[in-house]
C-alpha cells in the first residue's frame, strides 16, 4: 500500500472586498502561517483548475489589531500608504500589499516597509500616489448642482476608490450645508449634514448617467449658474494657444461625463478620436 | 449677466497666474470656505490651462494706454462693469458649485488708481465680513495705489500681485506711458515689508492678522520688447530673492494690437515660454542660479534643448554621476531625474544597490539620464561624457512639427503646482 499525501501547496485567500476584510486576512494568514498563492476579493475571483480556495470572514478585532501592529511599527505614513493602495482596486494589489506587509513585520523594525527597491514595495507605493493623485483632481472636478431645497448634489465615477477620501476636505469647506457625493461606478454615497458624514450604499440604476441628467436635479437658478459657467470655461480660453492634447492630459476624457463645461459640441472640438465612454 | 462676464472674463485672460496654493484658512465659522495648500485645478480650457480661480476684471475701462495690453484706453472695444454685489453673487453661487477655489479680482483703471484700488478691496471685504467667505482672493495691486489702500487690501487678500509685465524700466516706459519700474516695485516693496512684519509679529502674538499669506507674485511678457533670456532670468531671481515673490509667471506676448512699438510676429512665443518655465523651475526646485542656466556668452535659452539639458553639454566635467555615491543635490542635476525620482533613489539606496530597472520603476527618462550616468555593473558604461554626441538625443524637433506636442513637459502654465 502507498500512502497517498497531497501536499497541501499555496492557497487562495478570499475575503468580502472592505479593506477590514483584507487586514483580517492578513491577520490570519499569519498566524496560521498559510502558504499565500494570492488574495482576491470573492466577488473578483476567478477560479483556475486545482487551486486551493479559503474564505475568510471579517473580524474587527482581528483587523484592528494588524492596523494598530502597522500605524505603530511602520508609522503613520506608511499606514497610509497601505490603506491608499489597497484603495486603488488594481488587480493584484492585495497580494502585493501582503508581500509588502511581510517585510514590515519583519526585521528589526518597520523600516523594510520603506525600501521601495522591493518591486512589492514599489507596487504598493506607486497604487498608493496614483490614489492620492486621483483623489486630489477630484478636489477639483466635483460639481455640485443645488437641488430645490437647497442641498447639493454630485456625482463622479473615478477610477480608484476615492469616495472616503474626498470626506474630510469637503466636510471641512462646507460644513453648514446638506451635500452628497455619490460614485456611480462602485454605488455608494458620500453625504454629509450638520449631523456628519456617512457612506450610504446606492443603486447605481438609479444614478444620473451624465451631468446632463444630474442637471435636471438642479433647480431653474442652478442652471442659470450653470450656464454662466460655461461661458466663463469658453471666454477664458486663449484660441491663440490651442493645445487640446495639453488640455486632455491634465482632463482626461474618461471625467467629462460628469463636467458640464466638457459637453455637447466640446467633446469634438479635440482632434481625437472619439472613443465610448465606460 | 452673460455678455457682463463674457467681456470681463476674455479681458482678463491674459493674465497667465491662476494659483490657489500657499494660504491655509480654515473655515469662518457659520461661514463657508477655506484655502488648500497645495492649490486645486477645478477644470482646464482647450489651451489646456488651468481653471482655479474666477478671474475677473472689475471693470476693462481703463485711463492707461498701455501699448500691448488688451483693454488700453484707445482700443474701440465694448466695455463693461461689474457692481461690487455681482462679483461678491458670482463667486459665492461658483465656490458652492465646486466650480472655482476662490477670486482674482482685477481691474482696469477707471475714475483714479484710488477709487479701483478702493472699488477691488470693497468687493473682498464683503466677501470676507458680510459673506464670511473662507476660500482664496487673489487681488490686483493697481500701481499707483495709496500705501493705506494696498495695507488693507492684504488683510482680506491671500495673495498681491502688481505686474511688472514689461522686463526692463527702458522698454516699460516706451511701451506703458503711464507707468515704470519705481510704480511697479514701490507697492511691491511695501507689500513684501508688510509680510514680512505681519508674519514676525504673528510669531510673538496670532492676535496680529495675517498679511497676504499666500504673498506675492508678478507677471513678465515675454517677446514684446527686446529683452534676453538673460535679463529676464536675472531680473526673476532678483524678485525671488529681494522682493521674496511667491512666483514669476511668464507670459508669451500675445499680439491683440497693431502698433508701431511692437514686434510684428505670427504666433505667440510659446516655446520661449515654456524654457523660461523649464529655468524658472531650475532656479526654484533645483537649486540652480540664474548665470548657471543663461550667462553673457549664452543670453539666450536654447529653444531646441531643455535648459538642464543645455547645463549639463556645458557641463561634462559633472558627469557621469553614480547614483549610489551621489548627493541629493548632484544627482537632481542629472537630465532626466525628477524630484521625485531623485528623492527615491536617496531613500532606496539605504537599502541596496540602485540599478537601472529601479531607476526605470522610479520613472526616470532614461533614454536622457542613462548618458550622464555611471553604471559599473554595465558592459560598456561610459567614464566620460560627449557632449557633441550627445546634443543630438536631447534636442527636441523642431517648433514647427511640436506646436501641440507640449505635454511631454511637466513644466507647463498650470501654476498650482507651485
Amino acid at each position: 500500500m502507498v500512502d497517498v499525501h497531497l501536499h497541501a501547496g499555496p492557497e487562495v485567500l478570499l475575503y468580502d472586498g472592505s479593506f477590514e476584510g483584507f487586514l483580517t486576512v492578513v491577520f490570519e494568514a499569519t498566524r496560521d502561517r498559510i502558504e499565500v498563492d494570492r488574495i482576491v476579493a470573492k466577488a473578483n475571483h476567478e477560479a483556475r483548475l486545482f487551486e486551493q480556495v479559503r474564505w475568510i470572514e471579517l473580524k474587527t478585532e482581528f483587523a484592528e489589531r494588524v492596523w494598530n501592529g502597522l500605524v505603530q511599527r511602520a508609522g503613520k505614513d506608511v499606514a497610509a500608504m497601505v490603506h491608499g493602495a489597497f484603495l486603488s482596486e488594481m488587480p493584484g494589489i492585495e497580494t502585493a500589499l501582503w508581500n509588502h506587509l511581510k517585510l514590515v513585520f519583519s526585521g528589526a523594525n518597520g523600516s523594510l516597509g520603506k525600501n521601495v527597491l522591493d518591486v512589492h514595495v514599489h507596487t504598493v507605493y506607486a497604487a498608493a500616489q496614483k490614489v492620492q493623485h486621483e483623489a486630489h483632481r477630484f478636489l477639483g472636478f466635483v460639481r455640485f448642482s443645488k437641488a430645490p431645497d437647497g442641498s447639493l448634489y454630485s456625482v463622479i465615477a473615478p477610477d480608484h476608490n476615492i469616495l472616503e477620501r474626498l470626506g474630510p476636505h469637503f466636510s471641512a469647506r462646507f460644513p453648514n450645508e446638506t451635500w452628497m457625493i455619490a460614485d456611480s461606478r462602485r454605488g455608494i454615497c458620500l453625504r454629509h449634514d450638520r449631523g456628519g458624514l456617512q457612506i450610504l450604499s446606492v443603486d447605481t440604476k438609479l444614478l444620473p448617467k451624465d451631468a446632463e441628467e444630474v442637471a435636471r436635479i438642479g433647480s431653474p437658478q442652478d442652471a442659470r449658474f450653470r450656464d454662466l459657467w460655461k461661458t466663463y470655461y469658453d471666454s477664458v480660453n486663449i484660441a491663440q494657444r490651442a493645445n487640446p492634447r495639453l488640455m486632455a492630459s491634465h482632463l482626461p476624457r474618461k471625467y467629462w461625463r460628469y463636467l458640464p463645461e466638457r459637453q455637447g459640441s466640446r467633446q469634438i472640438l479635440s482632434h481625437h478620436k472619439e472613443e465610448p465612454i465606460a | 449677466m452673460q455678455n457682463k462676464l463674457q467681456i470681463l472674463s476674455a479681458a482678463a485672460k491674459y493674465d497667465v497666474s491662476c494659483s490657489s496654493s500657499g494660504s491655509t484658512r480654515a473655515t469662518p465659522n457659520g461661514g463657508m470656505g477655506n484655502a488648500a495648500a497645495s492649490g486645486i485645478c477645478h477644470s482646464f480650457t482647450e489651451d489646456g490651462r488651468c481653471v482655479s480661480l474666477l478671474k475677473i476684471l472689475l471693470s476693462n475701462v481703463c485711463l492707461f494706454d498701455c501699448a500691448y495690453c488688451v483693454n488700453r484706453r484707445s482700443n474701440d472695444i465694448p466695455r463693461a462693469t461689474f457692481k461690487v454685489s455681482e462679483v461678491v453673487d458670482l463667486t459665492m453661487e461658483f465656490y458652492k458649485r465646486n466650480l472655482i477655489e476662490g477670486l482674482f479680482l482685477s481691474s482696469g483703471v477707471f475714475g483714479s488708481v484710488d477709487t479701483t484700488m478702493e472699488a477691488l478691496v470693497r468687493v473682498a471685504r464683503t466677501l470676507r465680513l458680510e459673506h464670511r467667505f473662507g476660500g482664496y482672493i487673489h487681488l490686483k495691486t493697481i500701481p499707483g495705489a495709496s500705501p493705506e489702500l494696498v495695507a488693507q487690501a492684504g488683510l482680506y487678500a491671500d495673495r498681491l500681485s502688481v505686474n511688472i509685465e514689461i522686463p526692463s524700466d527702458a522698454s516699460l516706459q516706451e511701451l506703458a506711458p503711464e507707468k515704470n519700474f519705481p510704480s511697479v516695485f514701490t507697492p511691491m516693496n511695501s507689500i513684501k515689508d508688510q509680510i514680512v512684519n505681519h508674519r514676525a509679529e504673528r510669531r510673538i502674538t496670532t492676535k496680529v492678522p495675517s498679511f497676504a499669506p499666500a504673498g506675492q507674485t508678478t507677471q513678465l511678457i515675454v517677446g514684446a520688447s527686446p529683452e534676453s533670456d538673460l535679463q529676464i532670468l536675472k531680473l526673476a531671481s532678483g524678485l525671488y530673492g529681494q522682493q521674496q515673490l511667491k512666483r514669476v509667471y511668464y507670459s508669451g506676448y500675445i499680439p491683440v494690437n497693431s502698433d508701431n512699438r511692437l514686434p510684428v510676429i505670427s504666433r505667440p512665443p510659446l516655446r520661449r515660454e515654456n524654457r523660461l518655465y523649464q529655468a524658472d523651475w531650475l532656479m526654484r526646485f533645483y537649486h540652480f542660479q540664474y548665470d548657471e542656466i543663461v550667462d553673457s556668452q549664452y543670453p539666450d535659452l536654447d529653444p531646441d534643448l531643455d535648459p538642464k539639458a543645455g547645463w549639463a553639454l556645458r557641463h561634462p566635467e559633472w558627469f557621469p554621476v553614480d547614483v549610489n555615491r551621489a548627493d541629493y543635490e548632484t544627482i537632481l542635476r542629472v537630465p532626466g531625474i525628477g524630484v521625485k525620482s531623485a528623492k527615491l533613489i536617496v531613500q532606496g539606496r539605504r537599502f541596496g544597490t540602485v540599478r537601472m530597472e529601479h531607476l526605470k520603476r522610479f520613472g526616470v527618462a532614461l533614454k536622457r539620464a542613462r548618458p550622464f550616468l555611471y553604471d559599473p555593473h554595465a558592459i560598456g558604461s561610459f567614464r566620460e561624457v560627449r557632449p557633441d554626441l550627445l546634443r543630438p538625443l536631447l534636442s527636441s524637433p523642431p517648433e514647427s512639427t511640436q506646436l501641440s506636442l507640449f505635454s511631454d513637459s511637466p513644466l507647463l502654465l498650470t501654476g498650482t503646482y507651485g
